[in-house]
């Protein structure tokens, strides 16, 4: 290395140390919340994030973003009441327009659910066991525990990768280990959001055998997306060590049996979001993940005939090999299911215009044009493919 | 020791902005125009944030503290030195303020690209537009029914503070020839017409070193914005 | 000193980029031909430039960040790179429509992107199709995109108009339509 490289390293190493109180600032202790004192934040820092939260909040509300269901958010917040019953209405549950499997607590108190995460799950002790987990983030504070860990971690890692960059090192292997605990919350945080609402669980009369499926949900459609990580960074070993550690609380527990599960609630009041989410996943291009969560016999059931036909939908916009036969599949099961709309017609007969069976397809196309409404926009490239088809039949007579 | 010194100036170019850039004006606008002297006062969107390590935060306190001392040097400037007398919108109903919001929003936009229109490859773009026409549509005359004058003023600021911690880092980088964006303060203002919605003036005030949490900050910033401004004839005054 | 060194850097800085970056030229009457790809009537008086990357052009009267209409021809990994969804030359328009609205979606993130309307149309004499989006940003705007898509060989051309719906989407949308009238694929 040469001597003026040596001087700039000397140089930072030198200035590193005087930046420090300049980069990590004072360091706050932060309390979780108790119900025997008022929900409020505690610092300027807590403060601040509670304004950003507000401010948030009224954000997603302008936007169009939130999915206004006033039965489904009360719902919720019932839920949430029964969880925590001693933080009254500080904690509100709203849905987000989201198709990935997401939920998020805000460090006002807002908890958001993505209709991504709700088309996935199966009852309602799966639904409270989310919500436990996210109001304990509330509870215990973590976005401003995170908060302060941030702005600590990020300091030190840009720093730490100058100066290692300036070694010959770079800088990836420095900032690593600071930047990989800001992946999601800490998995101390996580860990322990995940074990306080488990109790809770428990305490307000939930199956809690249905904790572990929660997670079980997630590892299905991080595979399904092939989310290729580096192991730092990679959710799904965390997810199954999620997974083993509630299936090792549940070892103690005797009495899930007697517990509520709440499928039929759950699958009643949510029947109509499950499926939109679903569709918004198909318009989103997300097949493989709904080909991994339809094609699962157990899963699938709850999503009735309307599931069989978006599975059927999934395989024919993936097009892989084989494909084209299990869509078709799966759109005969969702017409056997009594299922009689246009865009079943439509879907069975570009797979069999694609595939060369070009009769079918025109009966297909047939079908769908006799159920389509007449202003369906969609109607004009199926009335050309019919056309092609019926020159090509022409052809063939002749 | 030659490639540290180059560097050094390098960092003192960065960071070396002490005073507001050019501004950039644009006027097709004549003090006839507001014979009445009175200016519908659009309370301005701003918003003040810290630039930290991990981006920036808005910060709500700093920016309720940014808007008031923007409205009082406003005010004061425009009083003082124009004779234009700023009047506050009567009520509007949600639906109004949406619209009103998207407006300002759609204002943003335009007071970018004029700036686009008088940088360095503006040429062409002077050929499409000579005068520098801008328009936000006749979608405000809402505004013109319900308060009974002509034109608007409406404003949008951004403050980027940066923290001690990025300021840090950014001697730092620099000093190894690379760089991390810092903070910086834009004000952008027009007067609008309220039939039209044709953008009649707008301006913009640039700073890296000043910050509307600061009164001299603001009241330097406003000046600069403002100096351009064609007078009211005395007479409206 | 300082003073000299700072505009002299500003300068190289300047010179340097404008030697790069392509530039903004003035639409003459007639057809426009690009670099063998396409042939178009653009609408007269507005401005254009190519994209960086060569994959076709921006034309703007207003402003790019006011109303764009864009040429674009991608291969399909590069258009679809996001779903990575394998389109083939035996996509039906149909699909290649689904296709377009999903990686567009998902490249939205969490912004909610509403489709308006979707159609049937011939590109170039090609079987493509016609789709109407709109979103908000950020700041409350509300914008909106009319695209128009078909395959040619293997990519994907489209043909798109997009611009805030307050006042400049209207403006100017039907001097997009008729030029995607005269596109030709050459």
């Amino acid at each position: 290395m040469n001597p003026v490289n040596n001087c700039i390293v000397a140089l930072l190493f030198g200035l590193l140390i005087t930046s420090c109180a300049a980069l990590t600032g004072c360091t706050t202790t932060v309390t979780a919340y108790t119900a025997d004192k008022a929900i409020e934040p505690d610092s300027e820092g807590e403060q601040r994030l509670w304004s950003l939260a507000n401010k948030f909040d009224q954000a997603l509300e302008k936007s169009g973003s939130l999915y206004k269901d006033p039965e489904l958010e009360e719902y919720l917040n019932n839920i949430l009441n029964k969880l925590f019953p001693e933080f009254g209405d500080v904690m509100h549950a709203r849905i987000l327009k989201a198709p990935v499997l997401n939920a998020m607590a805000l460090p006002n108190g807002s908890i958001y659910l993505n209709t991504g995460l709700l088309a996935v799950m199966e009852n309602e002790a799966q639904l409270a066991t989310v919500l436990a987990h996210e109001g304990e983030h509330f509870v215990q504070k973590h976005s401003a525990k995170q908060r302060e860990h941030i702005i600590q971690a990020a300091g030190w890692g840009t720093l730490g990768g100058i100066a290692l960059a300036g070694a010959g090192i770079p800088p990836e292997l420095a900032s690593l280990a600071a930047i990989s605990s800001i992946t999601g919350y800490s998995r101390e945080a996580e860990t322990e959001s995940d074990n306080l609402g488990y109790q809770r669980l428990k305490k307000a009369g939930y199956d809690v055998r249905q904790a572990p499926q929660v997670f079980r949900h997630m590892i299905r459609e991080v595979e399904a997306e092939e989310i290729k990580q580096p192991y730092f960074f990679s959710t799904h070993p965390k997810l199954q060590k999620r997974v083993a550690n509630f299936e090792s609380l549940n070892k103690s527990d005797t009495n899930g049996s007697l517990r509520v599960i709440g499928e039929k609630e759950y699958l009643d009041t949510f029947s109509q979001l499950r499926l939109k989410a679903l569709e918004a996943k198909l318009e989103r291009g997300q097949y493989k993940v709904l080909i991994a969560l339809l094609s699962d016999d157990a899963a699938n059931t709850s999503y009735g005939s309307i599931g069989a036909f978006l599975l059927g939908e999934s395989y024919r916009l993936r097009g892989h090999e084989g494909d084209a036969e299990l869509a078709m599949k799966a759109f005969l099961s969702a017409q056997q299911s009594g299922l009689n709309t246009a865009g079943l017609y439509k879907g069975m007969g570009l797979i069999e215009y694609k595939s060369g069976h070009i009769d079918k397809a025109a009966e297909a196309f047939v079908h769908y044009l006799k159920l389509a409404d007449e202003n369906e926009p969609e109607l004009s490239f199926i009335k050309i493919y019919l056309k092609k088809i019926k020159r090509e039949q022409h052809e063939q007579a002749d | 020791m030659v490639r540290l010194t180059a560097l050094i100036i390098a960092f003192i170019f960065v960071q070396g902005c002490t005073q507001s850039m050019g501004l950039q004006k644009q006027s097709s606008f004549s003090a006839h125009d507001l014979e009445s002297g009175r200016l519908l006062y659009i309370e301005p969107d701003v918003s003040v944030k810290e630039l930290g390590m991990a981006g920036a935060e808005e910060v709500p306190e700093w920016t309720e503290e940014g808007k008031q001392n923007l409205n009082v040097q406003m005010h004061k400037y425009l009083r003082g030195n124009t004779g234009l007398k700023l009047v506050e919108s009567r009520a509007l109903s949600p639906d109004q303020q949406v619209l009103l919001e998207e407006h300002i929003a759609l204002y943003s936009l335009v007071a970018g690209q004029h700036l686009t229109f008088e940088g360095p490859y503006s040429a062409g773009w002077k050929s499409v537009k000579p005068n520098n026409q801008f328009t936000l549509g006749p979608g405000l005359k809402f505004l013109k029914d319900k308060n009974g004058l002509d034109m608007a003023l409406m404003t949008v600021a951004e403050d980027l503070i940066s923290s001690e911690g990025r300021i840090a880092t950014q001697v730092l980088l620099v000093l190894l020839g690379s760089g991390v964006q810092g903070g910086y303060c834009a004000l952008h203002s027009g007067i609008i017409d309220l039939e039209t919605g044709d953008v009649q003036w707008t301006n913009t005030a640039f700073s890296t070193t000043h910050t509307l949490r600061s009164r001299p900050d603001t009241a330097e910033m406003v000046k600069q914005l403002f100096e351009g401004l064609p007078l009211v004839p005395q007479e409206a005054r | 000193m300082n003073k000299l060194i700072k505009i002299s850097l500003v300068l190289a800085f300047i010179t340097i980029a404008s030697c790069a970056l392509p530039t903004w030229t003035r639409v003459e009457s007639g057809v426009y031909v690009n670099e063998g790809n396409f042939s178009i009537v653009l609408p007269t008086g507005w401005l254009k430039i190519e994209n960086i990357d060569k994959t076709g052009i921006l034309v703007s009267i207003d402003g790019p960040a006011l109303q764009s209409f864009t040429i674009k021809h991608e291969n399909f990994d590069k258009a679809f790179g996001t779903t990575k969804t394998e389109v083939t030359t035996d996509t039906l328009s149909y699909e290649l429509m689904e296709y377009y609205i999903a990686e567009y979606k998902a490249k939205a993130g969490n912004r909610v992107i509403e489709v308006e309307s979707k159609e049937a149309a011939m590109i170039s004499g090609k079987e493509g199709f016609r789709v109407g989006m709109w979103y908000k940003n950020q700041g409350g705007l509300r914008f909106k995109q009319v695209t128009y898509g078909c395959i040619n060989g293997s990519e994907i051309y489209t043909l798109t108009y997009h611009a805030p719906v307050l006042y400049y989407f209207d403006k100017n949308v039907v001097e997009f339509e008729a030029s995607v009238k005269t596109f030709l694929i050459l």
